[in-house]
């Protein structure tokens, strides 16, 4: 221990206030330093001296001035002392704004906590989820891997998702929705009404065929819906035309125009003579593009089924269509 | 000088708490010298000392209810007196008032001394020994406030660590390394009386 340690500590050594290690140590110091003990020494006198001091004479009307003026002072009853008739309604009043005060801010924290729940429309072949609100505000919640089943808080949140969404579509290539819906109606709940959008994950194949012809909006809403949140980057399509000759050669048309490419072009077929009954086409398409040559294919004829199926990998630009083209009889 | 238990204090503050004025005269009775002694080495000044002393009795008779029953009524009381006593002296700072700690007070009966009649027979020795008081008082008065307030509690009142914990609101490490300052503070400032052996 040095000098300066030790006489540090020397004060508190004298009131007994240090640990029996700091005690040896210090001890141990002073046994050999000369100049610390007379430190302690000094510091001792010092506090001798102090203690020295005398008592300073009381004010003889120190007392009498006290009493004075605590004499001026209102009589304090203590609660408990006070009347029954007193007490009772207090403490009822004060046990009812308790009770109040509870109430009120349970319920505050009981809003604050409650989600917003907003409908949003963020459209994406993969991501697009819809959310429809019925007055009574139950829902059909399509999962997305963005947001699955989760609610968009706020305005800011929706308006930015649709507003990436727009910047991947063009306004006249996106499908055209349900013609009685309008696009502002989306955003206020209440004003759409429930729809029931069937899902052809979980339907037989074979609903398709009894159903009723698919708009290109519901076939697109169909199509982009992913339950499990994958994109996909393959569908099985099946479509029925009148002529497989005029068929096939609209469908070339069409995957050109929407700069697509075939994996296995088409034979050339006579327009007459020796038709298939179908043909399985594969080609790949843009995936912009592939929502308005759904659109298109709608003119060459009946869409059968969209399925769906193939990998969930992410980042892929094109689309790998499997269609199978059957002439009806 | 030993306190008196706190139990005995307890049942005065609870006879105050229930409007009996009798009880806090006995507590004034018997803390009023002590109380005083404090304000006084606190201040310097008698009069502002007696006037402190008064008030910090009244507050902590109006401030009864708010007395938590584990604390010392004492503690509390120098607690009160030490906060009071600042603020004076935060007052003092902007108007500086002085008054020598020798000149006599005038009472009705005409001067007295402040300090209680001495001892000593023989004039030497009491002239050293007030010169002593006088240097000593002096030392203490040119303490700041933190300091000061430590060495009265501890060195001139004799109060524990404890206590004086619970008086001036610190923790005991606190007022371990400000006693351990002011002592060494004053050991410089006395150490001609120490030397000279006055």
């Amino acid at each position: 221990m040095d000098c300066k340690k030790s006489q540090a500590l020397l004060s508190s050594y004298i009131d007994k206030k240090i640990s029996i290690k700091e005690k040896d140590l210090l001890e141990l110091h002073l046994r050999d330093c000369e100049v610390c003990q007379d430190f302690f020494k000094d510091l001792k006198d010092t506090i001798k001296l102090i203690n020295s001091l005398e008592e300073v004479k009381l004010p003889p009307d120190l007392f009498g001035d006290i009493q004075k003026e605590i004499e001026k002072l209102p009589e304090a009853k203590g609660f408990f002392q006070k009347p029954l008739w007193v007490r009772i309604p207090i403490e009822v009043l004060g046990t009812a704004t308790v009770m109040l005060i509870i109430f009120f801010l349970s319920r505050s924290l009981i809003q604050f906590k409650t989600p917003e729940v907003k409908d949003v429309f963020v459209q994406k072949e993969t991501e697009i989820s819809s959310r429809w609100m019925s007055q009574e505000g139950s829902s059909t919640v399509i999962d997305t891997p963005e947001k699955p089943a989760s609610v968009l808080k706020d305005d800011n949140q929706m308006n930015s998702l649709i507003e990436k969404e727009r910047k991947m579509y063009r306004e006249e290539d996106a499908p055209v929705r349900d013609e009685t819906v309008d696009k502002k109606d989306l955003k206020e709940p209440g004003k759409i009404q429930q729809r029931q959008i069937a899902s052809y994950f979980n339907e037989p194949p074979d609903a398709w065929e009894k159903s009723e012809k698919v708009s290109p909006a519901v076939t697109k809403k169909s199509d982009i819906k992913n339950k499990d949140g994958k994109i996909r980057n393959e569908y099985d399509i099946s479509i029925q035309v009148d002529n497989l000759y005029d068929g096939i050669n609209e469908l070339t048309t069409q995957v050109h125009n929407h700069k697509g490419n075939f994996i296995n072009p088409p034979a050339v077929m006579k327009a007459t003579g020796e038709e298939d009954e179908q043909k399985e086409i594969i080609f790949k398409i843009p995936r912009e593009n592939y929502y308005q040559f759904i659109w298109n294919l709608e003119k060459i004829g009946i869409m059968k089924e969209i399925i769906p199926v193939g990998s969930d990998k992410i980042g892929i630009q094109d689309v790998t269509v499997h269609l199978k083209i059957k002439a009806e009889k | 000088m030993k306190y008196l238990h706190q139990s005995e204090d307890l049942e005065l503050i609870q006879k105050c708490e229930n409007g009996d004025k009798k009880a806090f005269d006995e507590l004034v009775l018997k803390y009023q010298t002590k109380a005083f002694n404090v304000a006084y080495r606190m201040l310097s000044n008698y009069e502002e000392a007696k006037d402190i002393t008064q008030e910090a009795f009244l507050k902590a008779y109006q401030s009864m209810r708010g007395f938590r029953k584990d604390a010392c009524f004492y503690t509390w009381l120098y607690r009160i007196l030490i906060n009071t006593c600042k603020n004076k002296m935060k007052n003092w700072a902007r108007h500086p008032h002085v008054e020598s700690l020798d000149s006599p007070v005038q009472t009705a009966e005409g001067d007295v001394i402040r300090t209680l009649p001495d001892k000593e027979p023989d004039p030497d020795q009491l002239l050293i020994k007030r010169e002593t008081q006088r240097c000593v008082r002096e030392a203490i008065d040119s303490l700041a406030i933190k300091y000061k307030a430590v060495i009265i509690l501890r060195d001139i009142e004799g109060l524990s660590y404890k206590e004086i914990t619970e008086s001036i609101g610190c923790r005991e490490g606190t007022i371990k390394s400000r006693l351990s300052r002011a002592r060494i503070i004053l050991k410089e400032k006395l150490k001609e009386v120490n030397k000279n052996g006055l």
